[in-house]
């Protein structure tokens, strides 16, 4: 065997994953190779320090059954939802939305030019106070 | 939502069914049966436990949302953990202080050799690249094969090998240099 193939028996061997001859191997060429066998000593010590590092477990908390329930009735009811209807509108009967919208539009400038304050806003933009400057 | 009796002893497989037919209450029991292992997948992932359930929430909120994709390739709980993991990944990215839980570390005083050591390890996981801290950290810190990995991830198993020799091999680096300095 040589030095890449024993390699790649180290990483099998590192991810929990070589047969027990696979391992033979790997042994009977650390016993020969010096490099590999200190590459191996490094590696299966740094294993074996993450293993010992790991952090304490989670306490098992609360049942979230509650809230993902919670939270896909909101999604089916809420403004995802309405913004589908909408999207179905524009998508199914687009010339009818854009008027309906334009009217919308038209409407809300009427009503807000009606109104006392933005009747003097538009004399101020109009040009001119009503002092003659 | 309380649970469904009819709902406690039947397989994941019948419990999708009946939630494919419109029976939430067998979704909110696929919720209770597989919280538990989800929330250990995701909790090395993150900042704080309020983190790990937000990511298991979601991903089963995105499970409910992607059923129709979900062919059984993976089991139902696989599945989910990998929408939590990445789920997870996204929300560590988050600037927040390490969540300092090493044994004997109480915050005050001087630390623990020991504890001083498993903290310096872990940072150097945290340090590492997410696509070698996802497997380093699902093989030694929950015990997982490279296969099973593979299945969670969706990677192919040689690069799960690939991964961890490397992610280790980096980890091994960060320490030689942390005690240089």
């Amino acid at each position: 065997m040589n030095c890449s193939e024993a390699k790649r028996l180290m990483q099998m061997a590192l991810a929990g994953d070589a047969s027990a001859a696979e391992l033979a191997r790997l042994d009977a060429h650390l016993a020969e190779c010096a490099a590999c066998a200190r590459q191996w000593e490094a590696l299966s010590g740094a294993a074996a320090a993450l293993t010992s590092a790991q952090p304490e477990p989670l306490p098992q908390g609360r049942d979230l059954s509650g809230a993902v329930m919670a939270q896909i009735a909101r999604e089916a009811n809420g403004p995802t939802a309405q913004r589908s209807w909408l999207a179905e509108l524009l998508g199914s009967r687009p010339l009818q939305a854009a008027g309906a919208v334009a009217a919308t539009v038209v409407c809300a400038v009427i009503l807000w030019l009606a109104a006392p304050g933005a009747q003097a806003l538009a004399m101020l933009m109009g040009g001119g106070t009503s002092n003659g400057y | 939502m309380r649970p469904d009796s009819r709902s406690e002893h039947a397989t994941n497989h019948d419990l999708l069914q009946r939630v494919r037919g419109g029976d939430s209450a067998a979704f909110a029991e696929l919720v209770r049966r597989h919280q538990a292992a989800v929330l250990s997948l995701v909790a090395p992932f993150v900042h704080s436990p309020e983190d790990a359930e937000d990511a298991v929430q979601e991903a089963f909120v995105e499970a409910w949302r992607q059923l129709d994709r979900f062919r059984g390739e993976a089991s139902f709980r696989t599945w989910v953990g990998r929408i939590a993991i990445y789920r997870a990944m996204t929300l560590s990215k988050k600037p927040r202080p390490l969540m300092e839980n090493a044994p004997g570390w109480d915050g005050e005083g001087p630390q623990l050799p020991d504890a001083a050591e498993a903290l310096a390890v872990r940072e150097a996981v945290l340090a590492l690249p997410e696509d070698f801290r996802l497997p380093v950290v699902l093989r030694f810190w929950r015990d997982m094969s490279g296969r099973e990995i593979a299945e969670l991830l969706g990677w192919e198993q040689s690069t799960v090998w690939t991964r961890i020799y490397r992610g280790l091999e980096q980890v091994r680096q960060n320490l030689e240099s942390e005690e240089r300095s």
